[in-house]
């Protein structure tokens, strides 16, 4: 039984899980990217009202938004095949992708649109009036000026997505936690294992709340 | 509004393309396991090995198979068999009458039994009876929870189930002992030289072999590995693994 | 080149506009006076569809359409014979001054974007703003906000700019450059409607005045006419009370 902190095996173990980053950074790369888009699309509907695909969107809002991230990631593998034979060839890694981006569209969806509805209302009526559409009004003018209000909360939920990135080992994906797990059982160092684990966890953290500052300092550029 | 529908439509198609291309050769055997299982199966220094993983080298270099190791935690390993994500799972499956009915499995490979073991140099649990009253902790979705609480009619005993770790809360004191399986749990204390003893006779004995879904596909696969099983059982092969890792030959 | 026929509009209980019928030539310059909250500005609004009334018809430059049976495609399409010069400015926040007049011509009339660019700074060069092409709204004062405001209406290409009380938000140390750039405007033959409290500028540029109150037209014609000899009664009071107020802000002034 060991009675001090090895660093030694922290050392060691750092370069093994850092290999394993990349399915990580991956996983939440793609998750965020189809959740913005879902999101983009969900928040401008929302905003339009839509019909049908206004109530769609809010039942799916609902949804991904009512029950834990683990469970739908659990519906999504385990489940959707047994309904739906063909889901049943989809791998770990599309699975927990498509769980992360389905779950955080339904946040993102949100911000986006509570950042279009900010959005000063003369800032349509000055696109109508020189005779663009409204989805062009959209595309050029709203989403840019929402997309400096929504970067903060968005960056917030790509940051938090790479950190659920996590529960993929759930799934069998081989990403970080799931090797630090897999090495923790095997040498019985639990507390290194996983201290290892949540430092890589926290210094990319770190880094994507810079690149965060960064991004808004850019983005306020036309407001200083 | 089309722009945005097309876009996520591709997204989607993108991603369920994954879907349209399973194993590449039909010789692939997808195998799970929980890589957290020591000595069965584990990674240290990020090479996976173990007993079954061995074991499965060798069924496939016979049966002349690709042999493609899933790794997933325990509970989610039933769950990937039935959704088809895996063709089989080699992670110490005991043969249960539940699990008869709906998986089909290969000659046992693995005879064992039940264990409990609790910290060392503990004297006042020496069988089931003594467990009363007392916190046992179980892998959760295991049979061993099922088996104990089978034995435990008048629900007398705290049974808490574990998703991993669970010999170190008996070490640590939070839980007074752990079932599991007995040659199992002797190589882990064997190789980690934990401060834990195994008590008394196994509380029942069981048949460790791997599940196939009932399909003719899955019974196709499960013929070839019984095949190739039962020929490493007549030359030696399965004990010599079993001695490897364990110590003794349990696979008889 | 205009037709407005019947036009009604109602907030709620509130019936902003009653049934008004008036009729804008090519070139003319129309002002529409009147005490606050008499709908004019729900008039010119209506007339971009940035309001939508309740019946009636309107047409701009043979672009007809009836309220009561108005598609989004047919509103897009009579919005692209005018433009609108709003009381705030409203320039797109998030683009130079450059940017929000070639805006149209790249979204709308689909120009190549270099051209639209060319095309953009030639017109905030007649607004005098050739130095400011790469500020952004924040950066500029209001004087020459609205001057990008009325550059974006010019670029357009629209048949008829409308602008709804272009002064009322500056201070008055701007407001005479813009006045200027809409004379620039007139002199140019530009067909203009435009909602004020400008009595003078209006008086100097109008061909025609249009004097509103309560929901309806009360009188119209020449700035002559409705300036120095109004025939209603209501006009003579509204003539009276804001020339006065004109003149002697003018007095207090020279004293």
């Amino acid at each position: 039984m060991q009675t001090s902190l090895d660093f030694q095996y922290i050392i060691e173990l750092l370069p093994i899980l850092i290999k394993y980053l990349g399915v990580t950074m991956e996983m939440a790369f793609w998750g965020f990217f189809f959740a913005l888009i879902i999101a983009v699309a969900m928040a401008i509907v929302r905003v339009f009202k839509l019909p049908v695909a206004n109530q769609l969107a809010s039942l799916f809002i609902s949804f991904f938004r009512g029950t834990p991230l683990l469970v739908q990631l659990f519906l999504l593998y385990y489940g959707l095949p047994q309904l739906l034979p063909i889901f049943s060839g989809m791998n770990a890694f599309s699975a927990a992708v498509l769980g992360l981006s389905l779950h955080f569209s339904a946040y993102m969806a949100e911000s986006i649109r509570a950042a279009i509805l900010g959005i000063d209302k003369s800032q349509m009526e000055a696109c109508l009036s020189i005779g663009m559409t409204r989805l062009q009004a959209m595309r050029r003018i709203i989403l840019p000026q929402a997309s400096r209000v929504a970067t903060p909360s968005l960056m917030n939920y790509f940051i938090d997505m790479i950190k659920s990135t996590s529960l993929a080992f759930t799934l069998g994906v081989a990403e970080i936690m799931a090797k630090a797990q897999m090495e923790a059982a095997s040498t019985f160092k639990f507390f290194e294992s996983f201290l290892a684990v949540a430092l890589i966890y926290w210094v990319v953290v770190m880094f994507f709340t810079r690149i965060q500052h960064l991004l808004e300092i850019r983005l306020n550029k036309a407001y200083s | 509004m089309k722009q945005h529908i097309k876009i996520i439509i591709a997204a989607f198609v993108a991603i369920t393309s994954f879907i349209t291309f399973p194993a590449f050769a039909a010789q692939t055997v997808k195998v799970g396991m929980s890589g957290r299982y020591v000595p069965f199966t584990f990674s240290e220094k990020d090479v996976l090995q173990g007993f079954e993983v061995d074991l499965w080298n060798e069924i496939a270099k016979r049966a002349d198979y690709n042999v493609e190791f899933v790794l997933s935690s325990f509970s989610g390993l039933f769950g990937m068999l039935e959704a088809g994500h895996i063709d089989t799972i080699s992670n110490q499956i005991t043969i249960t009458p539940a699990r008869l009915e709906r998986y089909l499995f290969t000659t046992p490979y693995v005879i064992d039994g039940a264990q409990i073991v609790v910290k060392k140099g503990r004297e006042d649990i020496q069988s089931v009876k003594d467990l009363k009253g007392k916190k046992v902790a179980v892998n959760l979705g295991s049979n061993f929870e099922q088996i104990l609480r089978a034995l435990d009619t008048k629900k007398e005993i705290n049974i808490i189930t574990y998703e991993s770790n669970l010999e170190q809360d008996v070490i640590l004191g939070r839980t007074d002992a752990f079932i599991m399986d007995r040659i199992g749990s002797a190589a882990l204390i064997k190789k980690s030289n934990l401060p834990l003893q195994l008590v008394g006779q196994p509380i029942d004995e069981i048949q460790n072999a791997m599940p196939f879904l009932n399909k003719p596909s899955q019974l196709a696969i499960r013929d070839k590995v019984n095949t190739a099983l039962l020929a490493m059982k007549n030359d030696g092969t399965l004990g010599k693994i079993s001695i490897k890792w364990l110590g003794s030959d349990i696979t008889q | 080149m205009i037709k407005v026929r019947n036009l009604s509009k109602s907030f709620a209980d509130n019936i902003v506009l009653k049934s008004i019928d008036f009729d804008v030539l090519g070139a003319e310059i129309v002002v529409i006076i009147g005490p606050s909250g008499t709908g004019k500005s729900t008039l010119l609004r209506c007339l971009n569809y940035l309001e939508t009334p309740d019946t009636g018809s309107i047409e701009i430059a043979g672009v007809k359409v009836e309220a009561k049976n108005a598609t989004p495609k047919k509103i897009t399409h009579l919005r692209k014979q005018s433009s609108f010069v709003f009381q705030n400015y409203s320039l797109f926040a998030n683009k130079t001054a450059l940017q929000n007049v070639a805006e149209s011509l790249i979204s709308v009339s689909k120009m190549a974007k270099h051209d639209a660019l060319k095309e953009a700074e030639s017109v905030l060069r007649q607004v005098g703003l050739a130095e400011k092409l790469d500020q952004y709204p924040s950066q500029l004062s209001g004087g020459q906000q609205q001057r990008v405001g009325i550059a974006r209406a010019m670029a357009c290409q629209g048949k008829v700019i409308l602008f709804d009380e272009p002064t009322s938000s500056l201070d008055p140390e701007w407001v005479d450059e813009v006045l200027a750039v809409m004379k620039q405007l007139a002199k140019q033959k530009q067909t203009m409607i435009v909602v004020t409290h400008e009595m003078q500028f209006a008086r100097e540029i109008a061909d025609k005045v249009i004097f509103m109150e309560g929901g309806s037209i009360v009188e119209q014609g020449t700035a002559k006419q409705i300036f120095e000899n109004p025939q209603h009664q209501r006009t003579k009071e509204f003539v009276a009370r804001s020339t006065k107020s004109y003149t002697s802000a003018f007095d207090s002034c020279m004293l």
